[in-house]
C-alpha cells in the first residue's frame, strides 16, 4: 500500500540528526578560509549525543528502510553546513563491496577508500581513461601510471580505488580497478584544490608514477561495476542537495516572516506576494525531489539499485540546488551577499551537486538512452 | 512506513481503466473537442463505475479511496482529460457527501450517483470574476429554517448538465458548503461561450441569485463542513489529471522522435531533443508521485493542504511544460489540428489554472 509516512523510529532518528545539524551550524564557516584543514571526526558538541548512524543500524527493523534513512540522514547533515560527526560516504567502499572478493573485502572494508575516476582529460567520459595498469611478469606486480583530479577524500582516505586501463602481456585489455594504499611508493597526493564551495570537503589530485602494487590489489571491477556504485550514491548526492536547499529556503522563509510574509498553501497567485509565489514554486520542486530520492532508495532496497530512478533523483537534486539557492538570494536581496549569514555559502556549496557524480547532462543521457532504447554509441 | 507499492486491487483497477481509456477515450477526444460536446465516450466512462463505487460505499469506503481516485483519474486523463474532469466533479460531490454528509444527506443524494445513468455534479468553489477576492464572494445569509445563497461561480464544467452543485460560501464568518439542485429557483446557468481547452466540458458561469437552501442542505447540517478537505481533494484530482495528460503527450512524442529524420539522423539522437524527453519523463514521474502522496495523506488525515497544493502547483507548471514541448517536438505538425498535440497544449493550459474548480 502506498504510503509516505515515516515510522516513529524514522522520525526519532531524523529528529536527532536535525538537532545535531543545528549544533554544527556554528562551525559551518570555519573552513572557508582554512581549506587545508581536515574535518575533525567530530566537533565537541557531538559529545554525549548518540551517533545517528549507529541508532539506524541498531533499529533497522523499525525503519522505513535502512537505505531510505541512510540517505535522509545526509539531508539532515547538510542543513548544518558541515557534519557534526563526520560520516564518510565513499564510493571506493561501494565498488569494493560490489566487485571485491571476500578476501579483498575483508582486508579493506573498514578503511576509507576514495574513488579515482576523473582525469584531467575529463570526468564525464570514463571510457577515455588514460591511467594505465601494466602487468609486470618479472615482479608479479601491476605498475600504475597516470593522473587523477578532483578526488574526494584524496588526503584523508586510507586507499584509493583507481580506474585504469589494464595492459597485460597475454593480450588482456580493458578498464579495471586497482586498490592503491597510501604510502605506496610512486603514489602522491596533490594540494587541496581551491574551490568555490564545499571547502570542508577534502579534494585533491592524485598522481601515480611507477607505482607498483601486488596482484591481490587488482579488484576485478570493470567500468560497468564501477558505474553501478553511482546508482547507489547519486540519490544520496540529491539528498545533500535537498539539505542545502532546505537550509536556504528555511532561512529565506524566516526573513520573510519578519515582514509578515508566510507560506499560504491555499491562496492563489494573486493572493500572495511575488516572493511567496516564488517560494511556493521552490517548495513544489523540493517536495518533488524528496519523493524522487526516497523512491530511488525504496527501489534500491526492494529490487537493487535502480539506474534510472537514481539518475532522476540526481538530475532533480542538482537542478533544485541551483534554482533554490539562486532564487533565495534573489528574494533576500543584497544582505544575502554578506558572509555574516550563510546564504552566500549555500549558494556556493550547492553548485557542485549538478556536477559531481555525473553532471545533470550525464543523468539526462542515461535517462534518455533508457527511454529510447539507445546505446551510448547511438546517443551521446 | 514508506512504500511505493500499489495494492493488487489498485493495480487491477488501474489496468482496466487504462485499457478503456486507450480504446474508447483517446479516439473520441478530438471529435469531442471539435464539437465542444461529448459523444458516447462520457457515458461509457460513467459506466466504469468510479462514481458509483464512492456513492455506494458511503461512509465506509474502500482502503485508500483517494489514492484509487487519483490513479483512475490519471488513466482517464491519459485518454481524454475532459472526461476525467467531468467525472471528477461527480466524484468530488459524491465523496464530499459520503465523507461529510449527515446520514439523512447521504440517503438523499448518494442514490443519484449510484445509478447506471450519468448524473453530473460540480464543486462550485471559485467565485466568478478575474481574481479571487476582486468581485463579490458567494455568501450564505441566515433566514428562517435555512439560508439564502447569493453569488456566482466561475466556469463550472458541464454546468448545464449538472444535477447538483456543491456551493462553497461564506457563512457566519466561516466557510461552508451547500448542496444546491440545478432545478432550484434562482440558479442561473450562463450560456457556454466556448473555452481554450477542455471544450467538451462546455464550462459556464453559474449564478446563485437569492437561492433558498434549507438547513438540511448545508453539508454536515449543524456542523460546518471541512471545505479545506474538499479543496485539497480537488487539487489531488487536478494533479493526477495533468499527470495523465502529460504521460499521453510523452508516449505520443517519443516514437516520433525516433522516426523523424533531420540532417540525416533521427531527432531523438540529438541531445536537445533527447534531454527534453528525459525532462518530460522526470516531470511525469514527479507529478504522479506527488499526487499519490497527497492522496495517501488525505486517506490518513483530514487535510493535507501543503502536499495537495504542491502537487497541484508542480503539475500545473510541469504539465504545461510537457504539453508545450510536445508541440515543439512535432514542429508544424504540433500546431495543426490533425494531431492531438495542440489540443493537449490547450487542455494543459486550461487544467493548470483550474485550481478550485475540479472535484474528486
Amino acid at each position: 500500500m502506498i504510503s509516505f509516512a515515516l515510522t516513529e523510529r524514522d522520525r526519532e532518528i531524523l529528529k536527532e540528526a536535525r538537532a545535531q545539524a543545528e549544533l554544527a551550524v556554528k562551525y559551518a564557516q570555519d573552513f572557508e578560509h582554512d581549506e587545508d584543514r581536515m574535518l575533525p571526526p567530530e566537533f565537541p558538541e557531538a559529545e554525549g549525543r548518540p551517533d545517528v548512524r549507529e541508532l539506524m543500524d541498531r533499529h533497522v527493523d523499525e525503519l522505513s528502510g535502512r537505505k531510505i534513512i541512510h540517505a535522509l540522514l545526509y539531508l539532515e547533515d547538510w542543513r548544518g553546513g558541515v557534519p557534526l560527526r563526520e560520516s564518510r560516504y565513499s564510493l571506493g567502499n561501494t565498488v569494493l563491496a560490489i566487485a571485491g572478493t571476500p578476501e579483498q573485502y575483508a582486508r579493506w572494508a573498514d578503511r576509507t577508500i576514495a574513488i579515482g575516476l576523473t582525469e584531467p582529460i575529463g570526468g564525464s567520459d570514463p571510457a577515455s581513461t588514460r591511467t594505465t595498469a601494466t602487468w609486470d611478469p618479472a615482479t608479479n606486480q601491476w605498475i600504475v601510471e597516470g593522473e587523477k583530479i578532483f578526488i574526494t577524500y584524496a588526503q584523508s582516505c586510507d586507499a584509493v580505488l583507481v580506474l585504469a586501463r589494464l595492459i597485460h602481456p597475454d593480450g588482456r585489455r580493458g578498464l579495471s580497478t586497482f586498490m592503491i594504499e597510501k604510502g605506496t611508493p610512486g603514489f602522491s597526493v596533490g594540494k587541496q584544490i581551491r574551490k568555490m564551495g564545499i571547502r570542508f570537503e577534502d579534494t585533491a589530485g592524485l598522481s601515480f608514477s611507477d607505482c607498483r602494487i601486488p596482484a591481490f590489489n587488482h579488484i576485478d571491477g570493470d567500468l560497468k561495476k564501477t558505474l553501478r556504485s553511482f546508482s547507489e550514491s547519486r540519490p544520496v548526492v540529491a539528498a545533500y542537495a535537498l539539505g542545502v536547499s532546505r537550509a536556504a529556503m528555511d532561512f529565506t522563509w524566516a526573513r520573510l516572516a519578519e515582514i509578515g510574509v508566510t507560506p499560504d498553501y491555499d491562496a492563489g497567485p494573486t493572493g500572495m506576494t511575488a516572493a511567496a509565489d516564488r517560494m511556493l514554486e521552490l517548495e513544489a520542486e523540493w517536495e518533488a525531489t524528496w519523493v524522487a530520492v526516497v523512491r530511488a532508495k525504496w527501489v534500491e532496497q526492494n529490487e537493487g539499485p535502480g539506474k534510472i530512478e537514481s539518475s532522476i533523483a540526481k538530475a532533480m537534486g542538482g537542478g533544485l540546488a541551483r534554482k533554490a539557492t539562486q532564487t533565495c538570494i534573489a528574494i533576500l536581496g543584497a544582505c544575502a551577499l554578506s558572509a555574516e549569514h550563510l546564504a552566500e555559502k549555500w549558494f556556493r556549496d550547492a553548485r557542485i551537486f549538478d556536477i559531481y557524480e555525473g553532471t545533470g547532462e550525464i543523468q539526462r543521457l542515461i535517462i534518455a538512452r533508457d527511454l529510447l532504447g539507445y546505446s551510448p554509441k547511438e546517443l551521446n | 512506513m514508506i512504500s511505493f507499492a500499489l495494492s493488487e486491487e489498485q493495480e487491477i483497477a488501474r489496468a482496466a481503466v487504462a485499457e478503456f481509456a486507450r480504446a474508447e477515450l483517446t479516439p473520441a477526444a478530438r471529435g469531442a473537442d471539435e464539437a465542444a460536446a461529448f459523444s458516447e465516450s462520457l457515458t461509457a466512462a460513467w459506466g466504469l463505475g468510479l462514481v458509483r463505487t464512492v456513492a455506494e460505499a458511503g461512509a465506509a469506503p474502500l482502503e485508500q479511496p483517494t489514492v484509487m481516485n487519483a490513479l483512475l483519474l490519471e488513466e482517464l486523463a491519459y485518454g481524454d482529460s475532459s472526461v476525467a474532469v467531468a467525472l471528477a466533479g461527480a466524484l468530488g460531490f459524491a465523496k464530499a457527501i459520503a465523507e461529510q454528509g449527515s446520514d439523512a444527506q447521504q440517503r438523499e443524494w448518494l442514490p443519484f450517483y449510484a445509478r447506471d445513468e450519468p448524473c453530473f455534479a460540480a464543486i462550485a468553489h471559485r467565485d466568478a470574476g478575474w481574481f479571487q477576492g476582486a468581485g463579490k464572494s458567494t455568501r450564505a445569509n441566515r433566514v428562517a429554517e435555512g439560508w439564502r445563497l447569493e453569488g456566482a461561480k466561475a466556469l463550472i464544467p458541464l454546468a448545464a448538465r449538472c444535477c447538483h452543485f456543491l456551493v462553497t460560501a461564506e457563512c457566519e464568518g466561516a466557510r461552508a458548503a451547500f448542496v444546491v439542485s440545478a432545478a432550484q429557483p434562482g440558479v442561473r446557468v450562463a450560456a457556454a461561450k466556448g473555452t481554450l481547452g477542455l471544450r467538451a466540458l462546455e464550462m459556464a458561469d453559474v449564478a446563485f441569485e437569492d437561492v433558498f437552501v434549507a438547513d438540511s442542505a448545508r453539508l454536515g447540517e449543524s456542523e460546518c463542513a471541512d471545505v479545506q478537505r474538499i479543496v485539497d481533494l480537488s487539487r489531488v484530482a487536478l494533479g493526477a489529471i495533468l499527470g495523465g495528460l502529460a504521460r499521453a503527450v510523452f508516449d505520443y512524442a517519443l516514437p516520433y522522435t525516433k522516426e523523424r529524420v533531420v540532417h540525416g539522423e533521427a531527432i531523438a539522437k540529438k541531445q536537445s531533443v533527447a534531454f527534453k524527453l528525459a525532462d518530460m519523463h522526470i516531470a511525469i514521474q514527479a507529478m504522479r508521485w506527488m499526487a499519490l502522496r497527497a492522496a495517501a495523506e488525505l486517506d490518513e488525515a483530514r487535510t493535507a493542504t501543503r502536499s495537495a497544493r504542491l502537487a497541484q502547483r508542480y503539475s500545473a507548471d510541469h504539465g504545461l511544460g510537457v504539453a508545450d514541448e510536445g508541440v515543439q517536438i512535432f514542429g508544424g505538425h504540433g500546431f495543426v489540428r490533425d494531431l492531438p498535440l495542440e489540443m493537449w497544449y490547450r487542455n494543459a493550459r486550461s487544467l493548470s489554472v483550474l485550481d478550485g474548480l475540479v472535484g474528486a
